[in-house]
């Protein structure tokens, strides 16, 4: 029988560990503190909790329970609800690759600049600390003019790329059991690493103003959309929704083992460790923006150039431990985004294609690495950012909530939820009432519809993604094509004879 | 710090710790994970 073959988590605690690793990403570091200064301080975490109770606990708990039911990945769910929808489970498989393809290009930068840590390769002092933007963009990167003029691949990128996906490998290739257990490491070891950048940076003066700038509530800014698509869109691209791996870590889960608190404790964990975050983050900007006399607006940045600019910064300022303290934040990025990473590679690609065209767990795994290095290998050019960039837009926004909108309207409407709420009701530690279902039919699919229009169609519609051009094409155009292409390659993969356990 | 940044400091410290404390005491024993 197919399902004495499942991978299977190897108990209630490894799989928790993975699904909280693949939850908490680079994001929680790196986009939520931003976002929560940004939109009105402690105000934005009122929405944000908000946002995690009405969508992404009840489509966190869809993806795992579909799995769980139907002991299949994405496409398998999908095709078990009918031939016709599976297309709907292998456009997420893209989105899944082509977001690990570049975000193991952003692991391999943490881990190069965890080296150049080492010696303190940005300097140190109060002039190396305005000049962080050239290291990374001029020195690490060695950015070129735009996305047109790709150059030359920068090479101990390239290296630390082949050492992430040897790593990714080497922990992937066995499946879950191994997955899980090596995932209680790369989820503690960060939190422990946190824990001591939060003492670093609260031991450091102007620490509690940043914290004013993080916490300080200003009611006011609930009354704006921006608050609400700030809080609905850091909810739905940090649970791993969308990306279709949560149902394969979902059928991994034996047949009479918890669904719904796993999910609980699996959110709650995640948007924990997003606050927590903020405590690091904060109160070493308040100490950089003392350090410099910087005003906020000049010294709290989201994404990259918090990550890599700002916070190297603010360590080249510190009297003292400035290697080390250097050293713990990037092996934390590197951590943190290590388990996302094999969340997306498993779980979204190795699992479904096995579900499809069966095949050894050790071959699939060694194929989808492969083709992973190679198109990450374009991200590691000069001109690789701005590509990165627009394949984020593509696949991390669009294609994420695009997915995750059609999916609750295709489950909801087109298929019983009330038979999933039974089925997770029937071995879960805590029942789910009807309210769920009406979350999947209506409240879930236009919060994705609204993050969508709000904070994607109004801008890249009139005006060109991120102001590239490339030849005839802008950064929107070809942000469509990525899209465009994933979702005709999708109904190809539908067409496709099924060898393995996917079909129905 | 100030008040209002210490109130937001409480009250989340107090949804996080009491979600994931209501969580695990929810935990009962017949879930199987293994087949």
């Amino acid at each position: 029988m197919a399902e004495e073959t499942r991978e299977r988590w190897s108990s209630r605690v490894t799989f928790l560990f993975a699904a909280i690793g693949s939850a908490i990403g680079l994001g929680n570091i790196w986009r939520f503190p931003y976002l929560a200064y940004d939109n009105g301080g402690g105000a934005f975490l009122v929405a944000w909790i908000i946002g995690l109770i009405v969508l992404g606990l009840p489509w966190l708990l869809m993806e795992i329970g579909m799995g769980r039911m139907f002991q299949k990945g994405a496409p398998g769910v999908f095709s078990s609800i009918g031939k016709k929808w599976e297309w709907l489970g292998w456009w997420p498989v893209f989105v899944a690759f082509l977001i690990v393809s570049y975000y193991a290009v952003i692991i391999a930068w943490s881990l190069r600049y965890a080296f150049s840590a080492i010696s303190m390769a940005w300097g140190t002092g109060k002039e190396a600390a305005t000049v962080t933007g050239d290291f990374f963009f001029q020195k690490i990167l060695q950015l070129s003019s735009g996305p047109a003029e790709l150059g030359t691949i920068v090479w101990p990128t390239f290296l630390m790329l082949a050492v992430v996906w040897i790593a990714m490998f080497l922990i992937m290739y066995k499946g879950a059991g191994v997955i899980g257990k090596v995932a209680v490491y790369t989820v503690t070891i960060p939190w422990i690493i946190l824990i001591v950048l939060v003492i670093r940076g609260l031991s450091l003066p102007g620490a509690a103003d940043g914290l004013n700038y993080y916490l300080s509530p200003d009611w006011s800014a609930l009354l704006t959309g921006d608050i609400w698509f700030a809080a609905f869109s850091q909810i739905a691209f940090t649970l791993s929704v969308g990306m279709a791996g949560m149902y394969a870590y979902g059928s991994f889960i034996a047949r009479k083992a918890d669904v719904s608190n796993n999910v609980l404790i699996t959110g709650f964990a995640n948007n924990a460790t997003s606050f927590f975050s903020g405590f690091a983050v904060f109160s070493t900007l308040g100490f950089l923006m003392q350090a410099l006399s910087l005003p906020a607006a000049e010294a709290v940045e989201s994404g990259l150039g918090l990550a890599f600019v700002i916070y190297p910064a603010a360590i080249s300022m510190m009297p003292t431990a400035n290697a080390l303290t250097g050293v713990l934040f990037f092996l934390c990025l590197f951590f943190l985004g290590l388990d996302s990473a094999f969340f997306l590679a498993h779980g979204g690609v190795t699992a479904p294609l096995r579900d499809k065209f069966g095949g050894s767990l050790a071959k699939t795994t060694a194929a989808v690495c492969v083709a992973g290095f190679l198109v990450g290998i374009g991200f590691t050019t000069r001109g690789g950012l701005y590509w990165l960039d627009m394949f984020d837009r593509a696949a991390a926004f669009y294609g994420l909530l695009i997915t995750g909108a059609v999916s609750c309207i295709v489950i909801g409407w087109f298929w019983e939820p009330g038979r999933l709420r039974d089925h997770v009701n029937e071995t879960s530690d805590i029942k789910i009432g009807l309210w769920w279902e009406w979350m999947i039919k209506l409240v879930v699919p236009l919060g994705l519809i609204f993050v969508l229009i709000y904070g994607g169609l109004m801008h890249d519609i009139p005006e060109a993604y991120g102001g590239y051009e490339i030849g005839f094409l802008n950064g929107s155009q070809v942000v469509w094509i990525i899209l465009g292409v994933t979702l005709v390659l999708s109904f190809v993969l539908q067409q496709a004879r099924t060898r393995g356990r996917g079909g129905k | 710090m100030e008040p209002g940044a210490i109130f937001m400091l409480v009250v989340f410290v107090l949804i996080f710790g009491g979600g994931l404390a209501f969580c695990f005491t929810q935990i009962k024993g017949g879930s199987k994970w293994e087949d």
